[in-house]
């Protein structure tokens, strides 16, 4: 049978883990031997068969090479051949994977120097079969190859090996398709903390760590497990991918987890479990052998000097450019301690000292819960937060233990990994991450950091945004809820906490609606300012959004992005900035008037409240707002309708009709025709293209309420609105009978035209002040008209003889003016319109 | 066989793909392309800092269908997709030799 097919049988018998390699180890023995024996009999004396590497230490993954060392004593190339071909050939005809040296003893020796891989190897030799002596004569000489210097060497390569490993494969333990040998946590780094024990301490098993205290019974608890379950998925791993790949990628990864009875359950998938635990092996190792290394780092780089420590407080020292906390006993008497060796961490951007790290381990589960409620570790841990421009003081917390026990909540996010493709981290380090970021925005938008009020807040927020994955739901809300409590211990005030449960729930807010919503609906963005309520607020949803985003992974954050997300914040903050928008009263009259049409129209017409706006509901009684969506049914077409209404000093007309270019001037030509005279207008257009403008009036010339012929009034605007009516020809020929009256030109001040984009991110803005004669509303609407410009909403006022026209227009396409060019002519037009008026 | 592409605004891409799934079409390409043209970029100064953005955030779909499918997605992108102000985008009706599945080989109508 070959090795493969062998192989076969142990995965249908079910064999796992570590078992299956020591089995697969030793048919791959017995089948050398055999061939070895049929092809020349019982191996001569001088020739030995050595397994090297994963091979010689029985680990010989399904996949794995099979890397094998022909040992001669003396040069017989016609023997050597044999058994070379006896050995060899086999294994390539079994299609297997194998790395082949043919060597003496002497040869080996001088190749260790030239080769660190070789030496490496060398270290896990085992005799397949063959002379034992020769073996045994090898293995002598390779380790009294080993001295003081030559160590120091072996151990320097070995961590320079490690770093660059890292580099190449990923240097932290939360990637998303982690690769289970090399990635920094992997079993590569498990070896290499074994490799480097045998060398230096001649320690190479972790029994034999345990014993000599290098690592505790927990540690080693914990590492033997994560090392067992990491053989099992890579054994998994080369199953499923049929070769040898130990790249953990997306695709494998569900079908492992379903192998390993890891089902999807309501709260969380199968997968995401199973990369949890993936997550946390990986991050068990990591954490283990960084500790031994900085260990080894100490031992040879203090051969013979003693390093002072310098103290940065009491209790706390800084010993070779790493934190050192004082002994147990004092850390349990002022726990608070451990908190502020952080807070200083991240402000002297220093790691925490490996034999503190190791401490603070072992100590967690002791610690007094009432730490949770101590307003000096708060204060510490939110200094922690604020001073982190790198993620390494908070995931060191992370590591020993110390953040999970302060905040229980984010136990369960720890080594936890959404299944998507999205997410480069898991929760636990997105949200380190997010803070991270955030401390990096500061310098790119100093000017938003200035406008918020409770920074502390602000860091909180970050890195409890997604305290709620994992739990089933609606995350930003799931994690909201949890948010009383905490503040809570944390000794928040009440606005405090109601902020950053604000916050939590939000922090999707902006983005979402930046994506999916129109941001040129103004009442839509009215609603989002309502929602938000202060700047302050805003400016911290809007950093949170950046940092969270930018915290993501590297492809999340795009110039696309921030695009939507930029103009839905300005267009927020320039309505928050107007104070009489988020007024409460106003809010509350708008709900009020709301509440009365809807109880008037009734339940099957309340969407016809949809297309009132806002300005229009607050200039109204609600029984004149019904009045005016009964009169919108009679309309169609060309239709026009008129109110008029004595008030005894002026006569208020109502006018309905659909809009239209130029409809205001038609309806100012019109008034003027008939010597009525504007004191007061609003226009509005409700969101169906209705009309409802309101016109106070009176007449010019004297004439009394029921004298003016309003019928014939009506049917000339109807003419002039099918354009069967030449306002510019009537007016003229009417205006030029008064010209022997002199006008008050004298008394003339100079018009004034203001074309504003400032005050408003939804129209243009026009303001017209101006001596006030008959025609000049029809005049300057007319050349509005001429323009192509729509009017939505304007004002007419007088006083005295002085007149302010304020309109809120677009141009035919729907946008604002904003050509300087474009304005300028509108402008001129407008001036020469308003100063032509008085002279007629 | 037809490429349709289609530019829309972003807000809209729910709406489409909705609409796009009432006939039946659920497989689609959509990326987030920037927009130069017609339609201004802005220009935002806020608390001192001014910010300059020269595009206009747009989604673009792509989809192959057979060319008597063509009208009524076109239709029924349009709808989907219309506000009647500036800005609503463009679609684009291009002819598609062959569309060859990667993994099977398959050809033509097989592989849409």
């Amino acid at each position: 049978m070959s090795p493969r097919q062998a192989l076969a049988t142990l995965w249908e018998q079910g064999l796992s883990g570590k078992e299956l390699l020591r089995r697969h180890s030793s048919l791959m023995d017995e089948f050398i031997a055999q061939r070895l024996l049929e092809s020349i009999g019982e191996p001569p004396s001088g020739i030995s068969i050595v397994a090297l590497g994963g091979y010689g230490r029985k680990e010989l993954f399904p996949f794995s090479d099979i890397d094998i060392l022909l040992l001669y004593e003396a040069e017989n190339p016609v023997l050597i051949e044999k058994v070379t071909d006896a050995v060899f050939y086999p294994l390539w005809d079994a299609g297997l994977e194998v790395g082949h040296g043919v060597r003496t003893v002497d040869a080996c020796m001088e190749d260790i120097q030239k080769d660190f891989f070789f030496q490496v190897a060398l270290l896990d030799a085992r005799l397949i079969c063959g002379d034992q002596d020769l073996f045994t004569k090898l293995l002598k000489k390779f380790q009294a190859s080993f001295d003081r210097g030559t160590r120091k060497n072996f151990v320097q390569d070995m961590m320079a090996h490690r770093l660059e490993r890292h580099r190449r494969f990923g240097d932290h333990t939360y990637l998303l398709e982690p690769n289970i040998k090399e990635t920094r946590g992997g079993l590569r780094d498990l070896q290499a903390m074994f490799w480097t024990g045998k060398v230096l301490f001649g320690l190479g098993t972790p029994e034999d760590f345990r014993e000599a205290g290098l690592l505790n019974q927990k540690e080693y608890r914990e590492l033997s497990d994560a090392s067992n379950d990491l053989v099992i998925i890579r054994n998994r791993l080369h199953y499923a991918s049929g070769r040898k790949n130990d790249r953990l990628f997306f695709e494998y990864q569900e079908e492992i987890a379903r192998k390993l009875r890891l089902y999807d359950s309501r709260e969380s998938l199968g997968v995401e479990r199973f990369m949890k635990k993936v997550h946390t092996d990986l991050q068990c190792i990591a954490s283990a052998s960084d500790l031994f290394f900085e260990h080894v780092e100490d031992v040879i780089s203090s051969m013979g000097i003693k390093i002072k420590s310098r103290p940065l407080a009491p209790g706390i020292e800084l010993l070779n450019k790493k934190i050192l906390l004082g002994d147990e006993g004092l850390l349990l008497q002022k726990p608070y301690l451990l908190f502020k060796a952080f807070a200083i961490a991240a402000s002297k951007r220093t790691p925490l000292h490996y034999r503190s790290r190791k401490l603070i381990s072992s100590l967690v589960e002791r610690l007094p819960e009432r730490l949770r409620n101590s307003k000096r570790c708060a204060r510490y841990f939110l200094e922690t937060l604020e001073a982190s421009d790198s993620p390494m003081a908070l995931l060191q917390m992370l590591d020993t233990g110390l953040l999970g026990f302060y905040l229980p909540e984010f136990e369960h996010l720890k080594a936890l990994a959404l299944h998507d493709v999205y997410h480069v981290n898991t929760v636990d380090r997105h949200l380190v991450e997010t803070v991270v970021r955030l401390n990096q925005l500061r310098d790119k938008y100093p000017g938003i950091f200035q406008g918020i009020d409770d920074r502390q807040v602000l860091f909180l927020a970050a890195f409890l945004h997604d305290i709620g994955k994992g739990l089933g739901g609606r995350h930003a809300e799931k994690g909201a809820k949890l948010i009383p409590a905490i503040a809570r211990r944390m000794a928040l005030d009440d606005k405090q906490a109601e902020t950053l449960e604000f916050l939590v729930a939000n922090h999707l807010f902006l983005i979402d609606n930046a994506t999916r919503r129109d941001l040129e609906d103004e009442s839509l963005i009215l609603k989002f300012a309502r929602h938000i309520r202060s700047i302050d607020r805003l400016n911290m949803l809007y950093v949170i959004t950046i940092a969270d985003s930018l915290a993501t992974g590297p492809n999340v954050w795009t110039e696309w992005k921030q695009a939507l997300l930029l103009e839905v914040y300005h267009k927020i903050a320039h309505l928050l900035e107007q104070h009489e928008l988020i007024d409460p009263d106003r809010i509350a009259a708008v709900e009020w008037m709301r509440e009365k049409i809807s109880a008037l129209l009734g339940k099957e017409r309340k969407d016809e409240l949809d297309i009132l706006p806002e300005d229009y509901l607050l200039s109204f009684t609600p029984e004149a707002v019904v009045s005016h969506l009964e009169l919108r049914k009679e309309l169609s077409g060309q239709k026009v309708l008129i109110r008029p209404e004595d008030r005894r000093n002026y006569w208020s007309i109502l006018l309905m009709t659909t809009d239209r270019t130029g409809l205001l001037a038609k309806i100012c030509g019109v008034f003027a025709l008939y010597n009525l005279a504007v004191l007061r207008a609003q226009i509005f257009t409700l969101k169906d293209g209705t009309v409802v403008d309101v016109l106070d009036v009176r007449s010019d010339i004297d004439m009394s309420f029921r004298e003016v012929d309003w019928q014939h009034l009506e049917s000339d605007l109807k003419k002039a609105l099918r354009n069967k009516l030449s306002l510019s020809h009537r007016l003229a020929s009417k205006f030029s009978r008064f010209s022997a009256q002199p006008h008050k030109v004298s008394l003339a001040r100079k018009p004034r035209v203001v074309i504003d984009n400032e005050q408003s991110d939804f129209f243009t803005i026009i303001e017209i002040y101006a001596q006030d004669s008959p025609c000049l509303l029809y005049s300057v609407t007319r050349t509005l008209a001429e323009f192509d410009i729509n009017i939505y909403k304007a004002k007419i006022g007088t006083s005295g003889d002085q007149v302010v026209d304020v309109f809120y227009v677009l141009d035919s396409l729907g946008e604002r003016l904003e050509e300087s060019e474009f304005t300028q002519e509108v402008k001129n037009a407008l001036l020469y319109s308003a100063k032509s008026c008085l002279v007629q | 066989m037809k490429k349709i592409e289609a530019i829309i605004k972003p807000f809209k891409l729910d709406d489409v793909k909705e609409g796009l799934n009432e006939i039946g079409i659920t497989g689609m390409t959509i990326s987030e392309v920037k927009g130069h043209g017609r339609q201004k970029g802005h220009k935002e100064i806020y608390r001192g800092a001014e910010y300059v953005v020269d595009f206009i955030p747009k989604i673009k779909i792509e989809l192959i269908v057979n060319a008597d499918m063509v009208e009524q997605v076109v239709d029924k992108i349009r709808n989907s997709a219309n506000t009647g102000k500036i800005g609503d985008g463009k679609i684009f009706v291009l002819p598609v030799e062959d569309v060859i599945r990667v993994r099977t080989g398959e050809h033509g109508k097989d592989a849409i």
